[in-house]
């Protein structure tokens, strides 16, 4: 805390880990900057691993009083400073943080917030404190993109609110990929019945207008006030006339594999995505429709069998432009394609699966009504190709290896831990032995992350089960004579396993949607090495971006599990809600000029040295 | 009186199909009398589920829907709007609970299917004694009392306060910040947690529509959502009521006591120190041993009173990082000294975090894994070593039993509940866990809500989190307030407990029973009479007047009998059902939507 | 009995090349793509655990590294890059110190210009002892026989000499070899007759190579077998058939035939893996610690001066001819003499030996476990 002072605290600005975000040049301006600072006596760069005895005497020479420490992530470094302070019998607390990282990517207006920052930490003031402004009035309308459960929870909170909502999903239905999913860990409940409720309360909801089939392709105007372009591809099935009846799906003779079954199954051409969709409306994959591809000469069997003429093969793209006052980016994850790790041989063995190929079988909705089997081998009849299919008699695998941090935690592949797969492994074990009994079922883990409530209670429970954990990801799957073996080691059993087994279900980590990187750059908001949405600030903000009145929801931001996911959710929520209530919005960081910044800051420090705005009500006790 | 009742029978994918035969069960039930149509349907809860009855209450002019499926606390409401929507009052629906009370209690899917079938036809008889009721509404309150100044009161409140209504923030301590107030950088990014609050705590001491109230305490809560009336004791001793329409509880948690797991010495051995103890250290920038000298080996310990059976079980979610992070900052203050890790599994599941870890080993901390159940001992050295603690542990990934020399041992000591929090949870009326962590009304649709409307949760009252988890809850509580004011009425059940003014001799037996303060005695009259808002239908006024006076609605003497009449009705009166038997219910329609199996020919499958 | 961990054991290892071993998070990985590992050596993970740990004792106690070829598997399938292959050929560097009693080792290994100064040390008393022999008993102009500049018969007796300094050093090595890995290995007796019984592994694994075959891909071992016989020739033919050798300048192609074909083995094999150093794409070549560079380049040099001696020898300009011997003299014995005893060459004798102390384990415990009853786990 700033003591009140008048003449201004000798301090230095020690920029450190700087080298990669910045030019020499920038350094030099920062430098520049930070000399004419209000008592800067000393700038200079600090190196990665500062000796604090050396710190010291250089404290005690130049008769520093406080330290400043700027750059990517200086807090590595505020433990040796804050030693050397003490050492120097200087009081330790005036070491301060300015790290450009904590406060978002770095983008177009980087330097300008790392001046800013500095310019904070000079005065003593946090920068969040002085660098925000709250008078940018806020249309009342919100875009949420993306309507799986983060999109579906920001939408109906917000609705609940009084509010409007336009919800724009890219595929056919609400859902996303919680809707593909059997049973949600810990708790086992079947994630249709606490999701499908949600989506009918969207579809139904006065205030959402939801527009599936449809992507963002523009974005204009200023924070409070965007203008969206949305581009609306062409259902050519009528929304209102269709009631479902399947009759042009029975009808159709073209069929392709169902993304929604992870394509371990077929749809027709004109098709629903799963029974339970919202909006239940069929739609025509123009891609697939023979109709559509022969430009009209060939088959239209649907158009004959539809009874309520709900079907317009001819129908066209459109796009709609509107205005709204806050984005909520909620587009969610996709997940890592197991044919690049060939070790693991998915796409060599019919039954090495992935999470969600498994998630599909199991499901009571999937192809085998939830059974789990094996694939058998058939010969197409159309294509007289030879090919491995599940059939609800199919055999039933009698061992199962669960294979965790596929491409997780990995250089090769994504190097970040993907949060869900130890969970929903052992949830996949749990089914496994529930549903066969007899199946033994090993999990090949390097460490299990059950950290949520509840979770380790879980994982206690499936190892009673009877579920082998095995310490050690295994290392490859190969055929041994016709079986399948996994190959790994157990480090606890201190032993090189050979386990035969039936199925192998590969626990594939999380990646960035494939969108992700266009939307991205058409909002102007920033994703970090990884590729996932950057958060403003990592604790303060974690659902805010670089852009004021554009937020993050869910995965789209980092692996999360449906808790947190709609806990985030939700809170992006509060933030719209709030903006909408006081009429104005955005925090905005980077729109304040950087005199700006130095003007609030000196008035706040010197608020707070004469206790104006103490916080008596919230001294931090050393 | 004949009804029209229509009967559903939800599949729930396997959950309920697995062991009992809908498709029975509906056919059996469509022979019931009053029954005019019985459909099983795969999740009766989707759109098409709920579209299906509106379709038949138009079609075959339903008035009675009978919907056997899971347990009423999730659903209830679905259906009940489902009615509404088709122009039925929503009160003419009942639930048979095919799912807790059937298939996830049985394995004999022959004598389950009995059971259910039993079930549903006392539902049916049930809902023919059903009556109309209205819903009521009562006016919310803006204001908001959050309870607790940490970093999840702290967020609350500026959320709520900055769109609007008025905010009181009651902290016991005599300062804001809570347990983050005592860390000095974050994982994983070691950002100043200092500043995270200053800006908070400075912003909310600003704020005009925030009121702080600082060694205070929640004295009582009486009323009901929308219109709480909270009596805090303050500072002076002195009681102050405050109206409030909703209660955000954020009371945090509170660390382990090390000296509880006798093993690591704790209290025993001067130089095992607690991870706050490290904090202090650290802030002042003075690491040393009990002897002033810096260390040369600091060992960290990870899950001190987590993930054990003689402790807590649950993992804290946090010490992980943190305990990285205490890696990272001690080579920084001392270069020279060596950081040993003894973990049990490395939860760096967080963004940043799997980085942050191997940053970690590339420092050279030395890692050591424990088996969980094994926690490592440690004890003083011999005389004459140059270290003053010995840490015995079996490292799992070498299978050695190994001593690790240490002179600054540091126990990251685990999260758990608080101990007044048994008496807030008394006081807002939610329930705990068997761990004492708050429990939320759904684990992943309502985090932050409670089984008590208008008292809200958030942070590691709950159950342990970091401070990204922590806000981002906060913030989500705050949203359900907003959403709440916003609408500005709360709809109030309409099943409550009723007062027959002729009947009652003002006994008042009721109102001291009344466990909610619902009954008023109106002096004059010398009548009893419910307040319907407060009353939460249990029913034990009912039960005790002596004079019969009292009826709970939707919970008559008659509904319940016609109840009990429906469960004992098969087989008796229906005869053998062996034939209608379909075939093995694990074999259950396999099409990705079978079709609604229907017996009555006029209407067609709407799905 | 627990054994006390050493945080700073990693920072030894790291002058031997290890940098990232604390890298490594235990994903068993490594150990299952390897094919040389199988039970009871399982590596190089546990290896790697131990260096992390510092028990020091359990790794100079520890065979695996010796039974590692290098391939390369576990370094490509590592997901954290600690690198296991390159750890595991630090601990050789690390091991072949530790059974040097002498400290020299040790010292070469950690200081490349220690390394060179002794090579240069030796070099220089080679060559000055030499040219005085030279100066005083025999004239430049001539090159074998009587009154020769360095006559093949002196050379000869030299030769014998360092081949004997040599086998000692190396003897005394090996017995501490033994002496960690053996003698003190926890478990049962090895009977003698057990020794004798395996004793044929030596010369098999040494002209074999037969364990390096079982990697995925041949050529590394092939080149690797050519090195080794070639040397291995030249070795036989310099020490048995010096005289032969010198004789001249007719060419004597029961001696010249194999020589040709081992020096061009030698050179062949040289210069491929100084280009796989240089281009650094496969795993095993991507990181060379100076001690793999000075070893190779000292080869090559031998090699060359070997060939323009004899070239000069035979097209007789024997003043240079004897120039060149003595050149060739003083880059082959430092490299004997400092590479064999002290450094990369030690590996030669140390592999065979390792895979035959395994051996001698092995029948230990088969009989331990026939003698009681079956199941019985090897002490760890």
């Amino acid at each position: 805390m700033p003591a009140a002072r008048s003449s201004p605290v000798r301090t230095g600005v020690f920029l450190c880990g700087v080298d990669e975000a910045l030019s020499d040049a920038d350094l030099r301006l920062l430098a520049s900057h930070a000399n004419e600072l209000p008592g800067v006596v000393l700038v200079r760069r600090e190196g990665a691993h500062p000796d604090p005895q050396a710190l010291a005497g250089e404290i005690r020479a130049q008769g520093l009083e406080a330290v400043v420490l700027a750059g990517q992530t200086p807090g590595y470094l505020k433990p040796a400073f804050t030693r050397a302070m003490a050492l120097a019998e200087r009081d330790p607390d005036h070491v301060r943080l300015a790290p450009f990282r904590e406060h978002g990517a770095p983008h177009e207006r980087f330097l300008e917030r790392a001046l800013a920052e500095i310019t904070c930490a000079v005065h003593g003031v946090p920068y969040g404190l002085v660098a925000r402004r709250a008078d940018v009035p806020v249309h009342p309308t919100t875009l949420v993109i993306g309507g799986g459960v983060a999109g579906i929870q920001a939408a109906l909170e917000i609705a609940e609110g009084g509010q409007r909502v336009v919800l724009v999903e890219r595929s056919p239905s609400l859902g996303g990929h919680m809707a593909m999913f059997d049973k949600t860990f810990p708790t086992l409940d079947c994630a249709a019945c606490i999701l499908t409720p949600k989506m009918v309360a969207v579809g139904q909801h006065k205030q959402i207008e939801l527009l599936t089939c449809s992507e963002v392709v523009e974005v204009m105007g200023e924070p409070g006030a965007f203008q969206a372009r949305i581009l609306k591809r062409a259902r050519r099935v009528d929304l209102q006339a269709c009631v479902a009846c399947e009759a042009c799906s029975d009808f159709c003779p073209v069929s392709v594999p169902s993304e929604f079954d992870a394509g371990i199954t077929t749809r027709k051409a004109i098709y629903r995505s799963f029974p339970q969709a919202v909006p239940a409306a069929f739609l025509v994959d123009a891609e697939a429709c023979t109709w559509l591809q022969s430009g009209g000469k060939r088959c239209g069997a649907c158009l004959k069998k539809c009874s309520k003429n709900a079907i317009h093969l001819d129908a066209v793209d459109e796009t709609v432009e509107i205005e709204v006052g806050n984005i909520i980016v909620a587009t969610g994850y996709g997940v890592l394609d197991a044919r690049r790790i060939a070790r693991y041989g998915y796409g060599r063995y019919p039954n090495v699966l992935t999470a969600l190929e498994f998630e599909r079988l199991t499901n009571a909705s999937g192809p085998t009504g939830g059974r789990i089997v094996q694939k058998t081998r058939r010969t197409n009849k159309r294509t007289k190709a030879e090919e491995w299919v599940f059939e609800a008699d199919g055999p039933a695998p009698k061992r199962l290896a669960i294979v965790h941090c596929v491409g997780s935690r990995d250089e090769h592949f994504n190097r970040y831990c993907s949060r869900v797969c130890c969970m929903y492994s052992l949830k996949f074990a749990h089914l496994v032995r529930e549903k066969l009994p007899g199946a033994e079922c090993f999990e090949f883990y390097i460490d299990m992350r059950a950290f949520g409530k509840g979770y380790e209670a879980f994982f206690e429970r499936i190892r009673e089960e009877g579920v082998h954990v095995v310490r050690g990801r295994s290392a490859q799957v190969t055929e041994q004579h016709g079986q399948m073996v996994v190959k790994g080691e157990d480090i606890v059993g201190d032993r090189l396993l050979e386990y035969p087994v039936d199925m192998v279900l590969l626990a594939v980590g999380l990646e960035p949607a494939l969108g992700a990187q266009p939307l991205g750059e058409l909002l102007g908001i920033t994703r970090d090495p990884d590729g996932w949405f950057h958060e403003a600030d990592y604790n303060a903000d974690p659902t805010g971006t670089d852009r004021p009145g554009i937020y993050v929801a869910g995965a789209c931001q980092g692996p999360k599990d449906i808790p947190d996911t709609v806990a985030q959710a939700s809170a992006v929520a509060a933030r719209v809600l709030k903006t909408i209530a006081s009429g104005v919005g955005g925090e905005d960081r980077a729109q304040i000029s950087l005199d700006e910044v130095r003007v609030r800051a000196r008035q706040l420090a010197s608020r707070l040295a004469d206790g104006k705005m103490a916080w008596q009500s919230g001294s931090i006790p050393a | 009186m004949a009804c029209r009742v229509g009967v559903y029978v939800c599949n729930c994918g396997t959950n309920i199909a697995r062991t009992v035969s809908c498709d029975e069960v509906a056919t059996r039930l469509a022979r019931v009398d009053q029954v005019v149509v019985a459909r099983s349907y795969q999740y009766m809860c989707s759109n098409p589920g709920q579209e299906m009855i509106a379709h038949d209450i138009e079609e075959l002019g339903l008035d009675r829907v009978v919907v056997a499926a899971c347990s009423p606390r999730m659903h209830e409401p679905t259906f009940r709007a489902a009615l509404q929507g088709a122009g039925l009052n929503p009160y003419f629906l009942e639930m048979a609970n095919l799912r807790e009370q059937c298939s996830w209690v049985h394995d004999d899917p022959r004598a389950a299917t009995e059971k259910a079938v039993s079930l549903t036809t006392a539902a049916v008889r049930r809902v023919a004694q059903h009556e109309a009721l209205e819903r009521r509404f009562v006016q919310m309150c803006p204001a908001t009392l959050v309870l607790g100044g940490g970093i999840a009161g702290l967020t609350a409140a500026l959320q709520l306060a900055d769109a609007g209504p008025q905010v009181y923030l009651v902290e016991r301590e005599d300062h804001l910040g809570g347990n983050v107030a005592r860390v000095d950088l974050t994982a994983p990014y070691l950002d100043s947690a200092r500043s995270l609050l200053q800006e908070r705590i400075a912003r909310v001491a600003a704020h005009p529509r925030i009121e702080v109230l600082l060694r205070s305490r929640l004295h009582e809560l009486s009323g009901y959502v929308g219109n709480f009336t909270a009596r805090v004791r303050g500072a002076d001793e002195g009681l102050r009521d405050l109206d409030v329409g909703s209660v955000v509880v954020c009371t945090g948690y509170r660390e382990f006591d090390a000296a509880r797991a006798a093993e690591f010495g704790y209290g025993r051995l001067p130089d095992v120190i607690t991870s706050f103890e490290l904090e202090r250290m650290l802030r002042a920038g003075r690491i040393v041993t009990r002897a002033g000298v810096p260390p040369r080996n600091v060992a960290v310990v990870h899950c001190v009173g987590s993930r054990s059976e003689r402790h807590h079980g649950y993992c804290s979610r946090v010490c992980c990082m943190t305990a990285l992070k205490y890696g990272h900052e001690v080579r920084s203050a001392l270069p020279e000294a060596r950081v040993m890790d003894l973990y049990i599994d490395m939860h760096a599941f967080g963004k940043g975090c799997e980085d942050f870890y191997r940053r970690s080993s590339e420092l050279k901390t030395m890692f050591l894994m424990y088996a969980k159940g094994h926690p490592p001992r440690v004890r003083e050295a011999e005389p004459g070593d140059e270290w003053s603690l010995v840490i015995e542990v079996r490292d799992v990934l070498s299978g050695e039993e190994l001593e690790v020399p240490a002179d600054l041992v540091v126990l990251m000591v685990g999260m758990e509940a608080r101990e007044d929090s048994q008496e807030v949870a008394h006081l807002v009326n939610i329930s705990r866990d068997k761990d004492g962590w708050f429990i939320e009304s759904h684990p992943k649709l309502d985090p932050v809500a409670t089984t008590t409307d208008g008292v809200y949760i958030a942070g590691a009252c709950q159950a342990p989190k970091d401070i990204p988890d922590t806000v981002a809850q906060a913030r989500a509580a705050a949203a359900r307030v907003l959403a709440r004011i916003a609408r500005g009425r709360i709809e109030v059940d309409a099943i409550t407990a009723e007062v027959d003014q002729g009947a009652c001799s003002g006994c008042r037996i009721c109102s001291q029973m009344c466990p909610y303060g619902a009954i008023d005695f109106d002096t004059g009259a010398r009548r009893s009479h419910v307040i319907g808002a407060l009353c939460k239908a249990c029913g034990t006024c009912a039960a005790a007047c002596p004079a019969g006076a009292i009826r709970a609605r939707h919970f008559t003497d008659g509904q319940i009998l016609a109840q009990l009449e429906g469960v004992l009705e098969w087989p008796s009166n229906h005869g053998s059902s062996a034939s209608s038997a379909t075939g093995a219910p694990t074999r259950e329609p396999t099409s990705p939507e079978p079709a609604a199996s229907t017996t009555v020919p006029t209407c067609a499958s709407s799905a | 009995m627990a054994v006390r961990v050493n945080p700073r054991l990693i920072d030894d290892l790291a002058r031997y090349g290890a940098q990232d071993v604390s890298k490594c998070y235990h994903c068993g990985n490594c150990s299952a793509v390897c094919p040389f590992s199988r039970a009871p050596h399982l590596f190089p993970r546990r290896s790697m655990r131990y260096l992390q740990l510092g028990l020091e004792a359990r790794l100079r106690g520890s065979l695996e590294p010796w039974l590692c070829y290098y391939c390369g598997e576990c370094t490509e399938q590592c997901p954290r890059g600690a690198e296991p292959g390159e750890t595991m050929m630090s601990m050789r560097r690390w091991l072949t110190a530790q059974y040097d009693a002498t400290g020299l080792s040790r010292l070469f290994y950690r200081s490349w210009r220690a390394e060179l100064l002794a090579l240069a040390l030796v070099s220089v008393l080679t060559g000055a002892g030499f040219l005085a022999w030279g100066v005083l008993n025999g004239s430049l102009a001539v090159y074998d026989g009587p009154g020769a500049f360095l006559s093949s018969a002196v050379v000869h007796r030299f030769d014998w000499a360092l081949a004997a300094a040599l086998i000692v050093l190396l003897c005394a090595n090996c017995a501490r070899m033994w002496w960690f890995c053996v003698a003190r290995a926890p478990g049962p007796p090895i009977s003698p007759w057990s020794y004798l019984k395996q004793a044929w592994r030596l010369p098999f694994h040494f002209f074999t190579q037969a364990r390096y075959r079982e990697c995925e891909r041949k050529r590394p071992w092939a080149v690797h077998l050519v090195l080794v016989l070639s040397y291995v020739s030249l070795f036989t033919l310099i020490v048995f058939f010096a005289q032969e050798m010198q004789a001249g300048p007719a060419i004597d192609w029961r001696v010249h035939g194999l020589g040709y074909a081992a020096t061009l083995g030698l050179v062949g094999a040289t210069l491929w893996a100084v280009r796989a150093r240089r281009a650094a794409q496969e795993a095993q070549y991507r990181r060379s610690h100076e001690s793999d560079w000075i070893f190779l380049l000292l080869l090559l040099a031998v090699a060359a001066s070997g060939v323009v001696q004899h070239a000069l020898h035979r097209a007789g300009f024997l003043p240079a001819a004897n120039l060149a011997y003595l050149l060739h003299l003083m880059l082959a014995v430092p490299m004997l003499l400092v590479e064999v005893p002290f450094s990369k060459w030690a590996h030669m004798v140390y592999r065979p030996l390792a895979m035959y102390f395994e051996a001698l384990l092995a029948d230990a415990h088969a009989s331990a476990e026939r003698r009681e009853a079956p199941g019985v786990a090897r002490a760890a």
